[in-house]
């Protein structure tokens, strides 16, 4: 576990090369675990890649800090949550319905979005001026408050932070309905 | 506590259990709440795509890698035990020449075999492979050199140097060996690049050079460690 802790460490300075031992680690396993709720086979690296991914993500915005249990356990955690929402996707593939999955395990909210949507919104994202992709990566994304971007990006008040970051998210939005040549 | 400051804590990961329980309880209660929450989450996962495409990359590749890397430790077997079938008639009293005629042999092409079977598609690459076959390894070194100029991959400069000291160009081929450090990049092919140094300052009659290599190829997890052993052994 102590050993464990370190490649958390050494993932925070961005070694990726530990992200690689990490990845390659646990694979064999993480296979067998996901075999045992019936996903296809194609669809389990790529859950895997996916999981591991949270994993690096988690450590980089400060999310993961300290293992509360082995880095298997917590990885294995990750990737349930991801199993069970592979299999709890709508069968509708134009569900109107927002679907939210919920893991309380791992205090994680995560969005179902159909892959035209997601298309849509990276397209708008890369379009999306520097400014607000700024701030809406620091908040959504680095784990930041708003008193924190703030401090990092000098602004006078929270509240002028706070209407620009509702205009970005306008602009965003308007962004995404705009239809795309 | 506000909806808003809740939203804050979550994202930013300083929320308690009974926080995230009544964030949970909104969800399911407040339609208007859910959707609103919906698109923060929706921005969250598209930031989240656009940040981590090069990890998500760089894993695939690593999964062809180990595939590969499967396929290159049968060949390395079956080179090892060329070699050491070699060692079985192993004359003593050999000069250091002899010794690296006895003991070169140009490595199996493991790269191909995975491009045909459609890891990779370099149509260079795969001619310098094609004259490396044919052991027509002049024409092999230009092609691997050209081969490593469109895409510096470490391989091609492995097989450049073996295809070099293949021809009998000692000195160019140990040139090769040290342009690109091995063990820094974790190559594939450390064991294999320090085993060829070895050979080479053996036939340049760089005793102590040589057997520096061959220590480095024991210290190996390779396979080419038990040739090592064997060769250090004579040379002793």
């Amino acid at each position: 576990m102590v050993k464990d802790q370190d490649l958390i460490e050494s993932l925070k300075d961005n070694d990726l090369k530990v992200l690689d031992e990490v990845y390659l680690k646990y694979k064999d396993d993480f296979i067998l675990f996901a075999r045992t709720f019936s996903i296809p086979k194609n669809d389990i690296e790529d859950i895997y890649q996916e999981t591991i991914i949270s994993l690096y993500e988690n450590v980089q915005n400060n999310k993961l800090n300290q293992l509360t249990s082995s880095l298997k356990t917590y990885l294995f955690a990750i990737g349930k949550f991801k199993i069970l929402k592979q299999l709890n996707k709508p069968t509708l593939p134009y569900s109107q319905d927002n679907v939210i999955h919920v893991s309380e395990e791992m205090k994680v909210f995560e969005a179902e979005v159909n892959d035209e949507r997601q298309k849509a919104l990276k397209k708008s994202w890369a379009n999306l001026g520097d400014k607000c992709q700024q701030i809406l990566e620091l908040y959504y994304y680095k784990g930041k408050t708003l008193d924190e971007i703030q401090k990092d990006l000098n602004y006078s008040s929270k509240d002028v932070l706070k209407s620009q970051k509702s205009r970005c998210l306008k602009q965003l939005k308007v962004l995404v309905k705009k239809p795309h040549e | 506590m506000n909806k808003e400051a809740l939203i804050e804590k979550y994202f930013s990961h300083q929320i308690s259990d009974a926080e995230f329980n009544q964030l949970k309880k909104w969800i399911e209660e407040d339609e208007l709440f859910k959707n609103e929450f919906y698109q923060q989450l929706e921005i969250q996962k598209t930031i989240s795509e656009a940040n981590h495409s090069q990890i998500k990359e760089r894993l695939k590749r690593l999964d062809k890698k180990t595939k590969k890397k499967n396929t290159w430790y049968l060949y390395a077997a079956s080179v090892a035990i060329l070699m050491v079938l070699g060692f079985l008639f192993y004359k003593p009293q050999q000069e250091l020449q002899e010794i690296y005629v006895e003991n070169f042999e140009a490595y199996p092409n493991v790269i191909n075999i995975a491009t045909r079977s459609g890891l990779e598609n370099k149509n260079d690459a795969s001619e310098a492979f094609q004259y490396y076959e044919k052991e027509l390894y002049h024409e092999a070194v230009l092609a691997f050199d050209q081969a490593y100029k469109n895409h510096p991959e470490d391989y091609l400069l492995f097989y450049k140097g073996v295809s070099l000291l293949a021809q009998q160009k000692t000195n160019e081929g140990i040139n090769v060996f040290l342009s690109y450090d091995w063990e820094k990049n974790q190559s594939d092919f450390t064991a294999a690049a320090y085993w060829y140094l070895g050979l080479a300052y053996l036939k340049q009659e760089q005793l102590s050079l040589a057997k520096l290599h061959l220590q480095k190829v024991i210290a190996s997890e390779n396979h080419l460690q038990i040739q090592a052993q064997n060769l250090l052994k004579e040379l002793d």
